[in-house]
């Protein structure tokens, strides 16, 4: 039987070799997500242990300005985009946990599968029995499953799920995410009751757009920490 | 209904598994292999056949359906190919009866059943639901957009040629080909179909065909669409008795 061929570490990828790789990827139906799980975990498996394809797709961002002005910069966490392929149900991107950690209970406007690559989650999920707005009381967001996620974990959420994910510094998870399901996100913090929103990009003002942009000094700082950490 | 589940692994990765659907051991009839579509890259999955499989169980048929690897992981020509191979000698190792069971691939499942039989002289019954097995045709004609390219790109950079993963079997490998045909498929072409069934009939395997009127592609496989009544007829009668 033929074996699967992993690139062993010392020998790259070309950005060629990387783009048919990532096209040859099936289209995922978010609406079963089920199936969506089980395949997007296995793609997410698949690249998590490639490296040298990982770092081809982080090296291409640079020269793919669609992507690079997807990079962003948020108080928790920051994130590379390393694939757009709304048509096929993929959105591919690593999540970057900064230092500064703090519990808000949000849902997302898409629904993702996340695999941990280093560092940890750790990951409650909530219920609630009130509407999703201004008026929500914070103490009535009850955990219903609280876990680690070790690295190496891989877990699938619906859009509609509430959660917190609690993460070391420098925790890296590799996201797939579907097409936006909804125009905004819902959060609030856990210690004052303050509710938010997230939404898309094209839902954003230019102003945001710019101060969540991600600077080529802070790109370059976490190539350089992903190659540290044994991601790349 | 009851319905016995079980899986069957095959090999090392995730993808080399069998969902094996039966009814109770008194009342199996037949058996039936599903190989699932989805272009090689899993657009589709194993368990994407699941309600056909229930369904078929319903009739008493033990059902079994092979997942195989991906072109992304692993599955690149021969060796989704290979998984498939394997996956049927895994049956016949577990239970002898799987050797007579019926075979059924949709869409690219269709050339993985057939390459799985090509060669081995074993006179197996297939059904090719919606079939994409004429892998250079179905490159020209642009079935699956870039699904075969992606297929064959490590046999073809090593030298190879696109015609070599179109299975070519013989009437000793086959003792009954059915092909059924979706009248309204929007992923595969009438005419993709009759070249095939051309080259088949050349090749002495007289193939059974039929149209499904009004039928787009997933429909043969989906059991709450009219077009699984004619895909069920002709499991039961291409099955026979179980032995």
């Amino acid at each position: 039987m033929t074996e699967t061929v992993v690139n062993p570490a010392d020998q790259a990828v070309s950005e060629q070799d990387a783009v048919a790789f990532m096209d040859s990827l099936p289209a995922v139906r978010w609406d079963d997500l089920e199936a969506a799980a089980e395949v997007t975990e296995a793609i997410a498996r698949r690249l998590g242990e490639d490296r040298p394809l990982l770092r081809a797709l982080v090296e291409r961002i640079r020269r793919t300005p669609e992507l690079r002005e997807k990079c962003e910069c948020h108080a928790l966490d920051d994130k590379l985009v390393l694939w757009d392929e709304p048509e096929k149900g993929l959105r591919i991107r690593l999540r970057l946990a900064n230092t500064d950690q703090y519990e808000r209970v949000h849902n997302h406007r898409f629904s993702f599968t996340a695999h941990i690559l280093s560092g940890a989650y750790q990951h409650t999920l909530y219920a609630t029995d009130q509407p999703l707005d201004e008026t929500a009381d914070v103490s009535r967001f009850w955990p219903h499953f609280v876990r680690e996620e070790p690295t190496g974990s891989c877990f699938t959420i619906h859009h509609e799920q509430l959660h917190t994910t609690i993460t070391e510094p420098e925790t890296i998870s590799l996201m797939i995410q579907s097409p936006a399901a909804k125009r905004r996100a819902f959060i609030i913090r856990k210690a004052d009751g303050q509710v938010w929103w997230r939404e898309g990009a094209a839902d954003e003002t230019a102003e945001r757009r710019a101060e969540v942009r991600m600077s080529d000094e802070r790109f370059d700082h976490w190539v350089a920490r992903l190659e540290a950490i044994g991601v790349l | 209904m009851t319905v016995r589940e079980s899986i069957l692994r095959y090999g090392a990765s995730p993808w080399h598994r069998i969902d094996v659907y039966q009814p109770p051991q008194e009342r199996v009839q037949s058996r039936v292999v599903l190989f699932h579509g989805g272009f090689w890259r899993h657009d589709r999955i194993a368990r994407d056949l699941e309600p056909m499989a229930v369904a078929l169980v319903g009739d008493g048929s033990a059902v079994a359906v092979v997942e195989y690897r991906p072109v992304w992981d692993g599955g690149w020509w021969p060796g989704a190919q290979d998984d498939c191979t394997a996956a049927l000698d895994a049956l016949a190792e577990q239970d002898a009866g799987w050797d007579t069971a019926v075979l059924a691939g949709h869409s690219a499942g269709a050339q993985l059943a057939l390459a799985a039989v090509a060669g081995r002289s074993a006179g197996r019954r297939l059904v090719l639901l919606a079939p994409v097995v004429d892998l250079e045709r179905a490159a020209a004609l642009g079935v699956g957009g870039s699904a075969v390219p992606h297929l064959v790109s490590r046999h073809l950079a090593a030298g190879g040629r696109c015609a070599d993963a179109t299975p070519r079997p013989t009437a000793a490998d086959l003792s009954a080909l059915v092909v059924v045909e979706a009248a309204a498929d929007q992923a595969v072409p009438t005419e993709l179909v009759a070249e095939q069934l051309a080259q088949w009939s050349a090749a002495g395997l007289a193939p059974e065909h039929r149209v499904v009127p009004q039928a787009r592609h997933m429909h043969l496989v989906n059991p709450e669409r009219a077009a699984f009544t004619t895909v069920r007829e002709l499991l039961i009668a291409t099955a026979g008795p179980v032995s």
